[in-house]
């Protein structure tokens, strides 16, 4: 009959070359039972079985191979951020744009208002010429229908007159 | 015969003096006289102005009621001192203008006219009038009746 130690023993053994998968249910149990009795036999076990079970660290490198982008993908997705970024940056600069757009629009605005009080502000030409009207008349003779009323009325400070017939029908 | 022979040379002086002081008179005095005549509707139903009458028009609104004045035509002719033009105006109106005579008055040049306005179908003129002013400025006439209650001004310069 085999020491409960040796038996321990194999069974550690088989834990650590084989994972628990290599041990019964009940041997497990026991096996978690000595070891928490057994601070020291933990310890020894800590330094002597695997962070991962060879098992899980196969199935977790298979994984992550799996999971890691290819070189091909790899440099698919450089490509796309490469591209990305132009419009990204474009789209950054909308702002410096507009502004650069109402630069030549205030200037074009500028200009207008300088050609409105210039056009204010010069004095206009009549659009015809004024007349010269008489200021020296005199009147050597005038006769006038049977019942009409002359005048000669004052039009302007320059001493034009205008010879008026009052017409007897008006 | 001496006595003869000396009242042909007194008579052939005379006529030579004559020539000579016909011939002293200034040429400008005869020459023909340039007569412009604008015909003008007034009316109080109306505010436009004719461009050309403004400075006009703002006088005349000062004194009497009319607000609208429309320059209707323009006449000009050349006429002989002497000579008498005869023109339509508007509404049946017509103008006789005759240039009288040219005359210089302290260097400026003047200029003595008749003018007469008649309505069709009358014997008599609206107006007869004789007057000088200076060459080319515009004496206003009026106000003879048109339809609607406008009537009519005119204009006359010669020069």
């Amino acid at each position: 009959m085999s020491r409960p130690v040796d038996n321990l023993d194999d069974a550690l053994q088989a834990a650590i070359s084989r994972g628990l998968d290599a041990l019964t249910p009940d041997q497990v149990e026991r096996l978690a039972a000595i070891l928490d009795e057994r601070p020291d036999l933990a310890a020894q076990l800590a330094d002597r079985i695997p962070v991962i079970e060879p098992q899980l660290a196969d199935a977790l490198a298979q994984a992550e191979r799996q999971s890691l982008p290819s070189t091909g993908a790899w440099s698919r997705a450089w490509d796309r951020i490469a591209d990305a970024q132009p419009k990204v940056a474009r789209r950054t600069r909308v702002g410096p744009q507009i502004l650069r757009l109402w630069r030549p629009l205030a200037a074009v605005a500028a200009c207008l208002v300088l050609a409105a009080a210039w056009w204010i502000g010069t004095p206009r030409p009549p659009t015809a010429p004024p007349l010269r009207l008489a200021t020296d008349l005199e009147i050597d003779r005038l006769e006038v229908y049977d019942g009409d009323t002359p005048f000669v009325v004052s039009i302007g400070d320059s001493g034009a007159v205008i010879i008026w017939v009052l017409e007897e029908r008006s | 015969m001496p006595r003869p022979v000396h009242v042909v040379s007194l008579a052939l002086a005379l006529m030579l003096s004559g020539v000579a002081g016909a011939a002293d008179e200034p040429k400008d005095n005869r020459k023909p006289v340039d007569v412009d005549i604008w015909v003008i509707r007034a009316s109080t139903k109306s505010k436009d102005i004719s461009p050309e009458l403004k400075s006009f028009a703002d006088k005349l609104k000062q004194r009497f009621k009319y607000t609208g004045f429309r320059l209707e035509r323009k006449i000009k002719e050349t006429v002989d001192l002497g000579k008498t033009l005869t023109t339509s105006l508007t509404g049946g109106y017509q103008a006789l203008v005759t240039p009288k005579a040219r005359e210089k008055d302290k260097g400026a040049e003047r200029l003595a006219l008749q003018l007469q306005v008649l309505k069709e179908k009358e014997k008599k003129p609206r107006m007869n009038i004789e007057y000088k002013l200076e060459a080319g400025a515009f004496q206003p006439f009026g106000a003879w009746d048109l339809e609607g209650g406008d009537v009519l001004i005119i204009l006359l310069s010669a020069k």
